[in-house]
This record gives C-alpha cells, sequence and structure tokens, in this order.
C-alpha cells in the first residue's frame, strides 16, 4: 500500500511530465527540408519577393524579382520552367494561379495586377480602381481574389467574372496603415500590416479581430496554419513566431545569416497542404523549405 | 536560544555600521572635491551620510568609477521609476548621470547645470533655434516637456495637436489665420515650436503657400479658402508626379504612412523649417516608424555594441523614396559604402561578381561582413573579425 506522500509525489511527476511535453508540442522546431537558389539552365534568383505553391500540380513557383520572371520547381526543387510573358513582366512580386490555370502576377514595375492566360498567350491588367498599389496576391477555394493594397491600407476584392475579375469591395478595418500581406484559410482573410504591427482577421466583410505582433519591429509576412494557429515572419529580427489568435506567441525559430537555415530581409511565407513552410529569403536571393520537427 | 543568534548578529551589524562610516572617511581623504560636494546643501543623501560603499566597491569593479552595477541599474535600486511611453534617450539608455550628478549639485534634483543649460548640453542651440523669433517660454523647456519622458511623443506634456492650445485660445488662432479655422493635425507642422521667422514660421516654404496661391492645393468653399482639392497622395503628385517613379521599383516607401496622405507623414505641407520641408529631423521621421533601428543607431541595444558613427542622415546612404537595392540602399552594397569609404573599393577582401559567397552563392559586398546599422562585434562585423567571420566561408581542414 503506498503512502500518501508516494501518491502525491506520483501525480506530481506526471503533471510534470505533461507541463514538459506541452511545452515541446508548443516550440516551434523547424527542420530544413531543402533549399533552392535556381538552377544551372536558368541561373540564380535575384531578390525574389514572392511565392506559391500549386497544390494541384504540387509546383512551387517563385516571383524572381529583379530578373523579371515567374520561376517554377517540383516539390523536390528541381528547375521546371521559367516564364517572363515574352518580356512584359518587369518586376513581378507576387503571384498565384487560378482555377482556370491562369496565372495572376503582381508587378511592381509596371504597377499592376496582370491576369496571365499562359495557353492562349493572353495577358491582361486587372481593373484596380485609380491609385492602388498592389503588393500581395490571395485566392480563396470560390475564386475569389484578394489584393493586399499597401496606399489604400486595405485589400481589394475581386471575384471571378466572366473571362476576368472584377473589383467589388475592399476589406478595411479601423486602425490599419498598410496592408503588405493577405492570405486566406477556412473562410477567414489575414491581412499583415507592418505599420500597425498587426495582423487583421476578416470573417467576410466584418474584422474579427486584431492581432497585434510588439514583438515584431517589421512584420512582412503571415501564414495561417489552420487550428488557430499562425505563422508570421520579420524581416530584421529574421525570426518566424508561431502565435495563436489570441496573440499569444508559443514558438519562434529563425536568426540572422548567410548560411542555409538562416535568413537576411527574408520576406515571404507560404504553406503547402501538408504544412510545409517556404520562406522566401530575399536577400539571400533562395527559397529554403521547413518541416517541423 | 533567541539570545543566543543576537550574540551572533550583533557583533556584524555593528561592524557594518561602523564599516560605513570608515569607509566614507577613506575615500574623502583622497577624493576631497566629493566631501565638498557632498557635505554641500545639494548633496545626495547617501554620499552625505557617507554610504560610498551604497554605489561603489572599494576595491574592484566591472564596471567603470568602481561602481557596483551599471549606472542606470545602480540608480534604480533607490529610484523606482515606470519607463513611460516615450521615453527621453538617456534614460532609454539608463545613462541617468548624463543630466544628474549623482554626487551634488547646487543646482535642483541633481542637475549638472541648469535646466536649459542641462538640455542645451545636447539639444544644441543652432539645431533648437532655428530662427530670429524665438518662442517666448522656450527658455524653460519643462514647460512644455517632461524631462524623463510620459505619454506623448518628443516627451511634450500633452498631445501634439494640443499642446500649443494650452496658452494659445482657439479663438485667437481663428482671428491669425484670416478668419481661417487651421484644420492641420498640429500647429507645429507649420511653426517651428522654439523659433522661426516671422508669426514663429518656418523658414522653407512650399512655392504655393508662398506664393499665397492657396487653391492650387485647396478648394474655394463660401468665399473662403475650404478643405485640400484631394485627402490622398494624388494632391501632391498632381505637381510632383515625377515622384511616382519610385512606385515602380522592389522597395517602394511611396505608399507607406500612417496618414491618408502618405506624403504628409513626412512633410509638411505649407512651412518647415527642414529642407524638403520635412516635418522634423529626417533622422526622427526615420525612426518614429523604425524603432528597432532607432534602437540599435542610438545604442540601446546591448546586442548591437558597435554601429555605424556620424550618421547624420538616414538619406546619405538610403535612397528614402524607393530602392531596387535591399534596405532601401542608393547604389547596392559597394557602391554606397564606397562612396566614402574609398580606399576599400582597392584594397580590401575581394568583393563583386568575382567572389562568391559559399554562404548563400551571391557576390560578396561590404554587407556580407559589415551590419553598418549596428552589429555585436568590431568593425560593425556580425561575428569576431580574429576568426569567427573568416571561417564563416573559409573552412578549415584539420
Amino acid at each position: 500500500m503506498p503512502s500518501n506522500r508516494n501518491v502525491i509525489l506520483g501525480i506530481a511527476l506526471v503533471v510534470c511530465q505533461f507541463i514538459f511535453a506541452t511545452e515541446a508540442r508548443a516550440s516551434l522546431e523547424l527542420k530544413l527540408a531543402g533549399v533552392i537558389y535556381g538552377s544551372k539552365q536558368a541561373g540564380g534568383l535575384n531578390q525574389p519577393m514572392g511565392g506559391y505553391f500549386d497544390a494541384s500540380r504540387k509546383r512551387i513557383y517563385l516571383a524572381d524579382s529583379l530578373n523579371g520572371r515567374l520561376v517554377s520547381f517540383d516539390e523536390k526543387g528541381n528547375f521546371l520552367a521559367q516564364f517572363n510573358a515574352a518580356g512584359k513582366l518587369k518586376i513581378p512580386i507576387s503571384m498565384v494561379r487560378d482555377r482556370r490555370g491562369r496565372v495572376i502576377v503582381t508587378d511592381r514595375g509596371l504597377g499592376q495586377v496582370l491576369l496571365i492566360d499562359v495557353k492562349g498567350k493572353k495577358i491582361e491588367p486587372l481593373p484596380l480602381p485609380p491609385d492602388h498599389q498592389p503588393h500581395h496576391l490571395a485566392l480563396d477555394s470560390t475564386g475569389t481574389l484578394y489584393v493586399a493594397d499597401r496606399l489604400h491600407k486595405g485589400i481589394a476584392v475581386f471575384r471571378p467574372q466572366g473571362e476576368g475579375y472584377l473589383f467589388v469591395s475592399t476589406l478595411s478595418a479601423q486602425g490599419m496603415q498598410g496592408v503588405q500581406d493577405v492570405k486566406v484559410k477556412d473562410g477567414k482573410v489575414y491581412a499583415l500590416d507592418p505599420i500597425a504591427r498587426a495582423i487583421f482577421v476578416f470573417s467576410g466583410e466584418r474584422v474579427m479581430k486584431k492581432i497585434p505582433l510588439p514583438f515584431s519591429p517589421f512584420p512582412v509576412s503571415v501564414a495561417p496554419l489552420g487550428r488557430g494557429l499562425i505563422y508570421s515572419l520579420d524581416g530584421h529580427l529574421c525570426e518566424i513566431f508561431l502565435l495563436t489568435e489570441d496573440g499569444k506567441v508559443i514558438g519562434k525559430s529563425g536568426s540572422k545569416g548567410w548560411r542555409e537555415g538562416t535568413f537576411y530581409h527574408p520576406y515571404y511565407l507560404f504553406l503547402n497542404n501538408e504544412g510545409t513552410l517556404f520562406v522566401v529569403d530575399t536577400g539571400n536571393n533562395r527559397l529554403q523549405i521547413f518541416r517541423k520537427r | 536560544m533567541k539570545g543566543g543568534k543576537l550574540v551572533i548578529i550583533l557583533p556584524f551589524l555593528t561592524l557594518s555600521i561602523l564599516w560605513s562610516g570608515i569607509a566614507s572617511a577613506g575615500c574623502f581623504d583622497c577624493h576631497t572635491e566629493l566631501e565638498k560636494k557632498a557635505k554641500g546643501p545639494g548633496g545626495h543623501q547617501p554620499v552625505r551620510e557617507g554610504h560610498c560603499t551604497t554605489c561603489h566597491n572599494p576595491h574592484t569593479s566591472d564596471h567603470p568609477h568602481l561602481l557596483r552595477k551599471e549606472p542606470g541599474e545602480l540608480c534604480g535600486d533607490c529610484h523606482e521609476a515606470k519607463r513611460p511611453r516615450f521615453a527621453h534617450l538617456p534614460v532609454e539608455q539608463a545613462r541617468c548621470d548624463k543630466c544628474h550628478d549623482p554626487h551634488g549639485s547646487p543646482h535642483p534634483k541633481l542637475l549638472r547645470r541648469t535646466v536649459a543649460e542641462t538640455c542645451l548640453g545636447c539639444h544644441r542651440e543652432k539645431e533648437v533655434f532655428t530662427g530670429t523669433v524665438v518662442h517666448g517660454p522656450v527658455r524653460n523647456c519643462s514647460r512644455c516637456h517632461i524631462p524623463h519622458g510620459g505619454e506623448y511623443e518628443a516627451l511634450l506634456i500633452a498631445p501634439r495637436e494640443k499642446i500649443c492650445l494650452r496658452c494659445h485660445k482657439s479663438r485667437d488662432l481663428v482671428t491669425a489665420h484670416g478668419g481661417i479655422k487651421p484644420r492641420g493635425k498640429s500647429c507645429l507642422t507649420c511653426h517651428p515650436p522654439h523659433a522661426g521667422e516671422g508669426k514663429l514660421l518656418g523658414t522653407v516654404s512650399h512655392a504655393p503657400y508662398e506664393s499665397k496661391d492657396c487653391l492650387k492645393c485647396h478648394q474655394m468653399t463660401k468665399g473662403k479658402v475650404g478643405p485640400v482639392k484631394a485627402r490622398n497622395r494624388s494632391l501632391c503628385l498632381s505637381c510632383h508626379g515625377r515622384l511616382t517613379e519610385g512606385d515602380h521599383l522592389l522597395y517602394s516607401h511611396l505608399q507607406m504612412g500612417k496618414e491618408e496622405n502618405v506624403c504628409l507623414g513626412c512633410h509638411s505641407p505649407h512651412r518647415s523649417v527642414k529642407k524638403s520641408l520635412l516635418l522634423r529631423e529626417q533622422k526622427r521621421i526615420c525612426f518614429s516608424c523604425h524603432t528597432d533601428i532607432r534602437q540599435r543607431v542610438l545604442g540601446m541595444a546591448r546586442e548591437y555594441k558597435y554601429r555605424h558613427p556620424n550618421i547624420a542622415n538616414c538619406s546619405e546612404c538610403h535612397q528614402v523614396h524607393g530602392s531596387n537595392h535591399l534596405d532601401l540602399l542608393k547604389d547596392g552594397g559597394i557602391k554606397t559604402c564606397g562612396a566614402c569609404h574609398k580606399r576599400h573599393l582597392n584594397f580590401t577582401h575581394p568583393i563583386g561578381q568575382k567572389a562568391i559567397d559559399p554562404r548563400n552563392k551571391k557576390a560578396m559586398d561590404c554587407t556580407s561582413c559589415h551590419q553598418p546599422m549596428g552589429a555585436p562585434y568590431r568593425f560593425n562585423a556580425p561575428f569576431d573579425h580574429r576568426k569567427d567571420l573568416c571561417i564563416q566561408c573559409h573552412q578549415i581542414e584539420t
């Protein structure tokens, strides 16, 4: 028959184990799974600013900004193709691929969002409202396109209509000062505002919450993981934060550097369906791919 | 039992009390000038009472002046202070000794000099008084500023848009502006608070304002100058359209700002004391958003011990409206640095396209080894230059 003291000790040990196990799950340990610098055929990247994972084709796309092109790779990082729309792309910074296989690109050099039908060899600018300054792009499962607009401090929403897209509204909220990145997950729109240092979460037209990022002096990108978890990236600290939708940081990873596994002016995060994390490491001219340990 | 403990404690207590007296007596034998200060009317209490060892270790220390701790930390032991939202730089740097004499002073609150002299010791007169007309209360800085900091920017005692109204009645302001109620966010957009030219206006004028061509930007409403024609930056770009070139560069500042008209985040639409109608000193404008860089450059981030000296203006290296180079540099990492560090363009570790950094397969430039805005090691290096920096690339085979 164990004494009361032993029982209490046993319970305390179990509780401690549970606490430490939870802590271990909560910490962010990322394992470097691959690095893409470009290819022998196509040469190196030059300050890539954005990327996209096409789940249907299992391809990685990169906006190779100062080379004025889009480049695609397979999941293992093997080069597949490059595309510059017959020289019409100037400084692409973000891209997505819609359900009809058309590529939608934000081109900073042109100040436009371009709808590119690669097969039909057609390029059309999206009808942006006057003086909009488009930045990163996101598509939801219904085909609605979201364009982060830094100048108008909101997100321009476009619905597919006929062959093109129609501007329908702008998502904005009090306190928004310049949205740079936008992502969609589980019907919610996540907008990252680097000046307000916050992530604004929208459901439909309504802002649900503002997640302040006081620990991040220079937030540049957001990637919702689902189940109430969000990744955010700081371009100056060179750190990836894993936080809850209540704004509580439950893990962080990354450091400033030049070697693989470290970052120098990272600019953009995106995920695939398995939760693999892609970090566009702009200052090191590469894409780094991480999996959670 | 209790009596036994007391027997042990009492001798130590007596010795420690005696020691403080002995210590101060010993210190003042040599530091006679401090004794005069301490025993005078403005002596700091622990010094006056001879408790030198409260702050100093008489034998050895890792800190300057044989202090027991870093100066700011030491003061905080007795002078508990809540960190203000907007703190004065020496407060942020925990350098109380910049303004206060820790031993004693004839000036109130242990200030080294008078209030105005203390402030003007750092805030140089020619930078503060930028005109011939000096604002009345300005010689008494604490009329508008809280020296340690407070809830409002620029250490003001009230929000920027309300500070002037503490003395100037809004009724008088309408009369002074020709019957028009000034709608700007703050009087300080046009009036430098310390000194200016006639009517305390800035010395640099926006051309339409100078020529009284108000309707260039404003609408006419009921025979009076009314609101601006456009609330966003299109108002400014209708004349300064050339600047939109910056929109088409990889890194653009022209789209970022807290104001609806982003230009007004940095520039005054009417008058200023600064070139390019800047609202205030350029560095202060940049730091208002880039708070982490401010921490590094002003030496508040301890891990960034080494930083580039003598940076007068951010625009010496950065293209503030937009650039295709990382960090908004004017001309890339080699040419920007080489503009001043000319010798290093010809005499340095290989850089440029012929020297590929094995860490990231990029052409090396100055920023491959130096971090001008702050670094933990000498020569603004991210790693120790004696070994760690080199072996980042040059692996040693054993």
